[in-house]
């Protein structure tokens, strides 16, 4: 009987980490529907825009902090898309998924020797002011206790789901990207420039990504080896929702944050890690293309 | 004589799209058979049913007795069968002699361990492969390139390679498919010469082609495709003469 | 018979070098920890380089074998000792009956992961197959960090048995049985398969079986490596299998030019002893290596060497290796 009353906290915990997890999948599918090239990379880029606003959060406001932790995002995003570019068309996509490995263990090791090891605690937006560290606002519900800033979260992937619909579907870029996705050589026919949009893609899949690591940095602390594990869990909610798929990312990721805290609540806790893992190889073998993803590659 | 290759109301559709209608088609051993049609015509999916590359979707195909329906890709090589392909698919890492060599494979048995370890039976196996794989190269004509690297022989030789390699593994048929695309009247001539010698060797003969003159040169026997059924059947006299095949190739023709 | 006479020069070396030298000087350490280097990289060599599969989760095969070798060790020495009368041996040949047993054991257990993770080829292809190789080798280390009976996060520790006889000849072994493969029947159907698999399954190569024989093949190898390893230092700890250890081994690979064995040994040799060598940028190791592979994939993605050998042979005729090597 204790288990069950747990299940509202684990569900609100998993949403959180799920909400990350949706996001990482979303850049990683941005970029994937553009290139075609997995981005190893991609946990990175949240772990850039935690470090950046964790590190300015303690001199300057959250005004500076946050557009800044966003632009250093965009600005690794577009120098990764710089070196993904030069053999883009002659490589092999295998030779571009190593150089996104390399890629994220440059940025793991540039940014270890500029911040060092140590977690940085990062004050919640809409924390309670007060002396030394800041307390976050909680709120009671259904025997949960949700914190403020996961509501934040919350509230980011929304507005970012909501935003990328609307880009995508809506907007000239994002219907330019879209078509470079199903047809590069059409594109660059009538006039779209194939280059500018793999720049835009990564721009884009790594502003997001810092955004989501400023906001969940208050609720998870910022360190810089916060990236490798976000971005596998997030690349198996991209693979699992169906690789290239939008709503299936999103959807896949979390569901997976809410499955990874009740197993790891209730069942085997610490196994709860290996949880994505073992989803990832599940759907691998039952079903590559993913819940929600069209049977396609077979490269 | 019981049909060496046989294949029995055999269909293939991808999706909506029906490339192989309800075809009957068979190879008798020893012959020299052509498969001919205008583009589209289903040449090429046909070729990959019978080498059991591509699965049927309704039908079946016998090769010398046995079905090969739901088997692996590989499967049809044990039978006897070997193959070429329409755009030369040689294994581009590896030198000319390498490429025969690796033909040789159906009929070899050395497993991983004599590999490995260098047993006895390697060096024994290996011999012998090495001497085959010479043996077709000289037939071919490639004998002096056998060390240089498959990627770097240019288009007519690969053509020559990738028969070489087929021949390797000692079929009882060989299928071609576009043999003598790409290649020069005296390529021509030298590939028309070789496959007459095969034949008279014992090798039964599938081959798919556009080149008429080619075709009707040194085949016994011509089936002809269009739109994915077999409209015409006999010798080339015949089905030259023939006005429904006439008519599928004029009406076809691009303008 | 041909190599009879090489294989004694071998062993008489590695012989000698074990009574004469330290195993725990620090020359010996740094070339001993190259041996475990090449192991995996060779064995890598075989999935990414000769099948052209790509397997990103190399260090699982690793973790399985230390981990498997070091528990027969560490919880079966006794019996062993009491069934086989080891106690009455000399010292050296009862840590040598153990450290066979442990190889065996490490083998045999990562073999059977290389089939586990080979399977899977059935149906997946490409980048598929490389995220299932991610999946796999990360699933081991979360699994083995929580088992406490191995010792969990805080590692493991095992009765040290430092051997450079064994180590140095499971290294030639290893390397040798992978050349050998090159130039087989075998070698030439995965490289068949890796350049075209239409091509090579017409040719009546099974190619699921072969991918399997593939990652079965390579993962004993790192199997054996990682037993080895477990008794180098006795001391084990599962953030020594994690991703970054599967990415330096793929750097090694494909730094040495995937296909090449002589490629993966140099690679393998220089990546371990230069950082050694050079402590002070210790910090920098993994922004330089990362570094050295973008350069190398956008300059020369085929690595340094390609797909070519180093062989007595070539040197002696300067002409291209036929296949065979009757030499």
């Amino acid at each position: 009987m204790d288990q069950l009353s747990q299940i509202p906290q684990l569900i609100v915990t998993g949403m959180t980490a799920g909400c990350i997890y949706a996001i990482v999948a979303v850049g990683f599918t941005i970029i994937y529907n553009t290139t075609g090239v997995i981005n190893f990379a991609q946990g990175e880029f949240v772990m850039i825009g935690a470090m950046v606003a964790a590190v300015l959060m303690a001199k300057f406001s959250f005004l500076v902090a946050f557009p800044a932790a966003v632009l250093a995002g965009c600005l690794v995003g577009a120098v990764l898309a710089g070196f993904v570019l030069i053999p883009l068309k002659r490589a092999a996509v295998l030779t571009l998924i190593i150089i996104t490995i390399g890629a994220s263990i440059a940025m793991q090791g540039i940014a270890q020797f500029l911040w060092g090891e140590t977690a940085i605690p990062v004050p919640p937006f809409t924390g309670i002011p007060g002396e030394g560290f800041v307390e976050d606002r909680s709120f009671h519900l259904l025997g949960a206790v949700i914190r403020a800033q996961e509501l934040w979260v919350v509230a980011v992937t929304a507005l970012i789901v909501i935003g990328m619909t609307l880009f995508f579907r809506y907007t000239l870029i994002g219907q330019a990207m879209r078509a470079c996705e199903t047809n590069p050589a059409g594109a660059r026919l009538v006039g779209i420039s194939v280059r500018r949009m793999v720049v835009l893609s990564f721009v884009m899949a790594a502003g997001l990504g810092a955004l989501a690591g400023l906001t969940v940095s208050p609720v998870f602390y910022a360190r810089v080896n916060m990236g490798t594990a976000l971005g596998l869990k997030g690349f198996c909610a991209a693979v699992l929702g169906g690789l290239g798929n939008f709503s299936g990312g999103i959807i896949a990721g979390i569901v997976l944050g809410i499955v990874e805290s009740l197993t790891g609540g209730l069942l085997w806790s610490d196994y709860k890690d290996a949880v994505a893992f073992v989803i990832l190889l599940a759907i691998l073998l039952i079903r590559p293309e993913g819940l929600l993803g069209r049977k396609a590659d077979q490269k | 004589m019981a049909a060496l290759i046989q294949a029995v109301q055999v269909t293939r559709a991808f999706g909506g799209l029906v490339a192989v209608n309800s075809v009957d088609f068979s190879v008798r051993r020893g012959q020299m058979k052509a498969l001919i049609g205008p583009n589209g015509a289903g040449k090429s999916t046909l070729l990959n049913l019978l080498t059991g590359i591509t699965p049927v979707t309704s039908g079946d195909i016998i090769i010398d007795g046995s079905s090969i329906r739901g088997r692996p890709a590989f499967h049809a090589a044990t039978l006897g069968l070997a193959r070429t392909f329409q755009n030369v698919r040689l294994f581009e890492n590896m030198t000319v002699i390498e490429n025969v060599m690796v033909g040789c494979h159906s009929w070899t048995r050395q497993g991983i361990a004599s590999g490995a370890l260098r047993w006895i039976g390697h060096w024994r196996e290996e011999r012998l492969i090495i001497e085959e794989s010479h043996r077709q190269l000289g037939r071919v004509g490639l004998e002096a390139e056998a060390g240089a690297d498959a990627a770097s022989l240019p288009f007519g030789k690969q053509r020559m390679l990738e028969i070489a390699r087929a021949l390797a593994g000692h079929p009882q048929v060989l299928m071609l498919d576009e043999p003598a695309s790409g290649l020069s009247t005296r390529e021509t001539a030298e590939l028309s010469s070789l496959l007459r010698q095969i034949v008279s060797e014992g090798v039964t003969v599938l081959l798919v082609d556009h080149d008429m003159q080619f075709v009707m040169d040194i085949s016994d026997e011509v089936t002809v495709l269009d739109q994915g059924r077999t409209i015409a059947e006999g010798t080339p006299e015949q089905v030259q003469s023939d006005a429904a095949v006439i008519a599928a190739y004029l009406g076809t023709e691009p303008n | 018979m041909l190599r009879g006479g090489k294989a004694l020069l071998v062993l008489g070396l590695l012989l000698l070098l074990q009574l004469t030298v330290d195993p725990n000087h620090y020359v010996s350490r740094v070339l001993l920890l190259s041996c475990f280097s090449v192991m995996l990289a060779v064995s890598l060599n075989i999935i990414n380089g000769y099948a052209g599969q790509f397997s990103i989760g190399h260090a699982g095969f690793y973790a399985v074998g230390a981990y498997t070798g070091a528990s027969l060790s560490h919880f079966g020495r006794e019996w062993m000792e009491a069934s086989l009368g080891l106690a009455s041996f000399p010292a050296w040949l009862a840590d040598s009956a153990v450290l066979l047993a442990a190889v065996v054991a490490g083998s045999v257990a990562a073999a059977v992961a290389g089939f586990i993770v080979g399977l899977p080829s059935l149906r997946l292809r490409g980048d598929y197959l490389a995220i299932a190789t991610l999946g796999f080798g990360e699933l081991i280390r979360v699994i083995f960090i929580n088992i406490d009976r191995v010792g969990g996060a805080r590692g493991f520790s095992i009765a040290p048995i430092n051997s450079i006889f064994w180590i140095g000849l499971f290294t030639v072994g290893i390397v040798w049985l992978s050349r050998n493969l090159l130039n087989s029947r075998q070698g030439r159907a995965l490289q068949a398969l890796r350049d075209d698999e239409t091509a090579a399954s017409v040719l009546g190569i099974n190619i699921t079986s072969y991918k399997v024989m593939a990652f079965v093949l390579s993962a004993a190898m790192a199997g054996c490596a990682g037993a080895l390893y477990a008794h180098f230092d006795g001391y084990l700890q599962p953030d020594s299998f994690n991703f970054i250890r599967s990415i330096e081994i793929i750097i090694m690979v494909v730094l040495g030019g995937l296909g090449s064995t002589t490629g993966a040994v140099i690679a393998a040799v220089v990546l371990t002893v230069l950082p050694e060598t050079l402590r002070e940028f210790a910090d920098y190791r993994m922004v330089i290596y990362s570094a050295l592979l973008v350069i190398c994939m956008l300059v020369r993605p085929q690595g340094l060497l390609g797909t070519s050998e180093f062989s007595w042979a070539s040197l002696r005729s300067r002409g291209k290796e036929t296949g065979g090597g009757l030499a």
